[in-house]
């Protein structure tokens, strides 16, 4: 248990004229003085010391975390001007559940992720790491308003994509995966199976689903068609001549003329 | 008048000797005959193999992997000139199988992308190893060839170039190098001949692996099955089988042939909304 | 006042000139399309404007107009022999140079064509007797043998007692002819009588070759629906002869011109040949008028595509129509003047041999370049190294003939 009574700082307002009014009055009413520190040190204790054991039922996800590793003390204002660097001195790369740079994409943490409803804890029972079953993502948060979601088919980003970042895919427990077709098998047992056994794709060992079917329009089959042979040309050098035809053949075929006049036409 | 004499009969050897030459040239062929048959079909091939290929238009999605494994497995080249043995075709609905002539190309049947489409089918033409080919029957030296099992092969080596086949085969089925061509050496595949320029080229159905009894390069290839290739002889092929099972017809009909590629639609459309 | 065999032979014996010019001028030429032909070979035939929708061009054109050109002399000396026509007696050995000289073009033509020339030996060991090539390589080289060997004869018969007048070419002379001083009259009918024959076993030549064996290489190709008609062979036939009746008006002529043999080839000798024009031309156009209306009559796609596009619209309506009129209406207009004099004649002759010259490369192009199954349409356009070789071609065939008039008497000595 962290004292937090030592670290709060209690506002000081000095009334240069007033002292001596106060001391006068405390000398005349010590009881009403008596009383007013009474209660004022009541209401202190009411409005500024908050019981740990609170925290989690309350305001934050953060358990265990002291408030004052975000807030300021008396205004509760955020710390720092980012609060992304607040999240990354926990989530960074070396922390507790790391995040990794792509994560959100600069946005602010909070705008997808709620930091005060509470964190669900896996099964292992151990409440010190717990294992999130679902990322700490609010219901009510619009993937929409980063990415293009118009999707046919699938109608939850969460189901393949991953919490680390929205790169990388994983199951719906959390856990990610390098092979996509796995993901597809969560809902798809029967073309998985058929596509492992070459029925569905002849090849299997070359195309997984996502070559044919795009995953967010699985029905239809686009960007899969190989470009035409004919755009595979590339820089075809055929040499030219050495001097420019036509200038050769002027030239002959006036020479040509030349001779059918003098030596056919002049002599008539 | 001695001289006239001696003069005469060198002459006479010297003509003698060159009908010689030319009726031994012609005696390998041997087919005086078929100059003189009327009738232009060639005796049907009924015992032994004789290989086939059955392309299932309903199921083909126009993805090209088929023309790029072709390109792979043969050692076809891209440079200097990009060239293929498979070709693919958008068609509309309304376009027949059977008798396709080109209409006016008011946007191009090949350079399609994006397959599949609504409203269009794909269709997949190469080399139908005719029964009775018309390349065979005009090549002057035989470079082309009906090979075993009924395929028409090419002898890179007797090819003068002379491309009296391309322009005898009806389905525009062949190509001719006009270029040495150059294939980076990762990419050759051994078992198949690199061509010189000057010679003229086409769908073998793969016979290096036909022999070996292994699949066509296209298809294995093929990723919704659309292709199948086996022995029509054999009743119990997968060929014989689908052509007993579904209406098959083959391109340009009339023009008596006889191809060995067979096209049939299954109906399996790959658009399958489920 | 010297005689004709004098003035003939001394144009043998003296070469001023002209006769170097031309051999330097045209010999330039053959070495320019030679230049070509080595980049050809050397880089491929991606070099032409062939492709693989149009895969023949101005090479089998110009190799049909050649055969063509060559049927010159068989023209003049079934003319002569069976038509009794004595008028064009003076044409004679100009015709069967011409004959020479024309296959000559026509076989580097088609060598030309080639994508392989290096491998030619193959095709004579491997002759495969279905092939219509095979037959045209048959037929041309009965008729080029059969031709050089009534041009030996005929010259044999003129030279035998002139040999001792040449220096180095009286060495050639007697190797080749056996000359000898004196020539009796039973050898003069001998040789008369072989002169016949030869010239009878030459005469169905056009017939076998244009006719048959080069319209094969086009009508045996069921592919091709403009190419297999069954009026190809009779169609070919008529253009070529057309095209040698015109050939030989144009070299007749310039010969005259050059040496001056006003006396020894008489204007009516040339302007003869007017009246086979007069004829020829409008049953070409016949023959093409034919073939336009049964293909818009019918109305079958695969042809009617082919006609349009000769008649009605793209690149090649242009040079048809060009063709029509400069080739064969106008040429035909110029002959119908009465008394017709021989400048005229040659230049109507010019405008029909280029005429017939573009007609074969219309009737090869077009034809080819509508596929049967849904590929691109094909194009055609010729790029340097075609027109240089087909420049050089023809070079070597104008060389080739005034080289044997420096050989033969290029007008019979009798």
């Amino acid at each position: 248990m962290i004292d937090l009574s030592k670290k709060i700082k209690t506002k000081k307002y000095f009334y240069q004229n007033g002292t001596k009014k106060i001391r006068y009055l405390l000398k005349k009413n010590m009881v009403i003085v008596l009383l007013i520190i009474l209660l004022c040190s009541m209401g202190f204790s009411i409005v500024h010391s908050i019981d740990p054991s609170d925290y989690g039922s309350v305001e934050h996800s953060h358990k265990g975390i002291d408030c004052a590793s975000c807030h300021d003390p008396d205004s509760f204002d955020i710390l720092t001007e980012d609060p992304n660097d607040l999240c990354i001195t926990c989530h960074g790369p070396e922390g507790t559940n790391p995040i990794s740079e792509n994560h959100g994409l600069g946005l602010p943490c909070s705008s997808c992720h709620s930091i005060t409803s509470e964190l669900e804890t896996g099964d292992d029972g151990d409440d010190d790491t717990p294992e999130p079953t679902h990322p700490p993502v609010d219901a009510d948060t619009d993937c929409s308003s980063c990415h293009d979601t118009t999707m046919t088919a699938h109608d939850t980003c969460v189901s393949c994509h991953n919490l680390d970042s929205e790169t990388t895919l994983g199951f719906l427990n959390g856990t990610a995966v390098e092979d996509t077709s796995i993901l597809c098998s969560q809902c798809h047992e029967d073309e998985y199976s058929e596509w492992l056994d070459g029925i569905h794709v002849n090849n299997h060992e070359s195309k997984v689903c996502i070559d044919c079917h795009g995953p967010h329009d699985p029905y239809v089959v686009i960007e899969t068609t190989l470009p035409p042979v004919s755009t595979m040309a590339g820089e075809n050098e055929i040499p030219g001549p050495i001097i420019p035809p036509i200038i050769f053949f002027v030239a002959v075929i006036g020479a040509l003329g030349y001779a059918v006049y003098t030596f056919v036409l002049r002599r008539g | 008048m001695k001289e006239n004499i001696n003069r005469r009969d060198f002459i006479k050897s010297v003509g003698a000797g060159g009908a010689f030459l030319i009726v031994k040239s012609m005696a390998p062929i041997g087919s005086v005959e078929k100059v003189l048959k009327v009738n232009q079909v060639s005796e049907t091939q009924d015992s032994g193999t004789k290989w086939g290929m059955v392309i299932d238009v309903g199921a083909c999605i126009g993805c090209r992997e088929c023309v790029y494994a072709c390109k792979a497995e043969n050692n076809i080249p891209n440079a200097p000139m990009p060239m293929q043995w498979i070709e693919t075709f958008e068609m509309d609905q309304k376009d027949p199988v059977t008798r396709v002539f080109s209409v006016p190309p008011t946007n191009s049947k090949t350079d399609y992308t994006n397959s599949p489409k609504e409203g269009k089918w794909y269709l997949p033409a190469q080399c139908v190893h005719c029964e009775d080919p018309p390349c065979v029957k005009l090549c002057p030296t035989g470079a082309t060839f009906i090979g075993e099992g009924g395929i028409v092969e090419m002898d890179y080596d007797k090819c003068i170039g002379c491309r009296q086949c391309m322009a005898a085969c009806p389905y525009n089925a062949r190509t001719f190098n006009w270029g040495a061509p150059e294939i980076p050496a990762e990419d050759i595949n051994p078992m198949v001949p690199v061509r010189p320029v000057g010679v003229v080229e086409k769908c073998t159905f793969c016979i290096h692996r036909v022999r070996e009894g292994r699949l066509p390069a296209c298809v294995e290839a093929c990723p919704v099955g659309a292709r199948h290739f086996g022995d029509l002889n054999d009743p119990n092929s997968s060929v014989s089988k689908i052509l007993d099972k579904y209406i098959s017809t083959t391109t340009l009909e009339e023009m008596s042939t006889h191809p060995k590629l067979f096209y049939i639609s299954s109906g399996n459309k790959w658009l399958e909304e489920g | 006042m010297e005689s004709k065999v004098d003035k003939i032979l001394e144009s043998m014996e003296t070469t001023g000139k002209g006769f170097y010019s031309v051999l330097g001028i045209f010999g330039l030429i053959v070495l320019w399309g030679a230049y070509a032909w080595y980049t050809q070979f050397t880089v491929g035939m991606q070099t032409t404007g062939l492709n693989n929708t149009v895969m023949w061009g101005l090479y089998i054109a110009t190799f049909m107009f050649m055969i063509g050109v060559s049927h010159a002399g068989i023209i003049i000396s079934t003319s002569i022999r069976v038509g009794k026509i004595e008028k064009l007696k003076p044409l004679a050995r100009i015709a069967e140079a011409m004959t020479i000289a024309g296959l000559a073009m026509a076989v580097l033509s088609v060598v030309a064509d080639i994508g392989r020339p290096d491998r030619i030996f193959v095709l004579f060991f491997n002759l495969r007797v279905t092939s219509p090539l095979a037959w045209d390589l048959i037929i041309l080289s009965l008729y080029f043998a059969f031709s050089a060997f009534y041009l030996l004869i005929s010259t044999k018969h003129d030279l035998h007692s002139l040999a001792d007048r040449f220096n180095v070419r009286g060495s050639l002379y007697k190797f080749v002819g056996g000359i000898q001083n004196a020539i009796t009259p039973k050898e003069d009918k001998a040789y008369k009588n072989m002169l016949n024959t030869v010239s009878a076993i030459i005469l169905p030549f056009p017939l076998l070759d244009s006719g048959m064996v080069v319209a094969f290489i086009f009508s045996l190709l069921g592919a091709r629906p403009a190419f297999n008609v069954p009026y190809i062979g009779p169609y070919f036939l008529l253009t070529a002869l057309v095209t040698g009746i015109a050939g030989i008006v144009i070299v007749s002529f310039i010969l005259t011109k050059v040496y001056d043999w006003e006396e020894i080839i008489p204007d009516e000798s040339i302007t003869e040949l007017a009246k086979y024009l007069k004829v020829g031309i409008p049953l070409v156009l016949y023959f093409i008028f034919n073939q336009h209306f049964t293909f818009q009559y019918v109305g079958k796609l695969s042809t009617l595509v082919v006609s349009n596009m000769l008649l009605l619209q793209g690149p090649h309506a242009l040079l048809f129509w060009e063709m029509i009129i400069v080739g064969f209406l106008l040429p035909e207009i110029l002959l119908f003047t009465p008394n017709i004099k021989k400048d005229r004649l040659f230049l109507a002759s010019i405008m029909t041999t280029l005429g017939l010259w573009v007609n074969c490369i219309l009737i090869v192009v077009p034809a080819l370049t509508f596929p049967n199954l849904p590929f691109n349409w094909g194009t055609y356009s010729p790029t340097w190294v075609e027109w240089s070789i087909i420049a050089g071609v023809t070079a070597l065939g104008v060389l080739i003939f005034t080289v044997l008039t420096k050989l033969v008497p290029i007008v019979e000595l009798d």
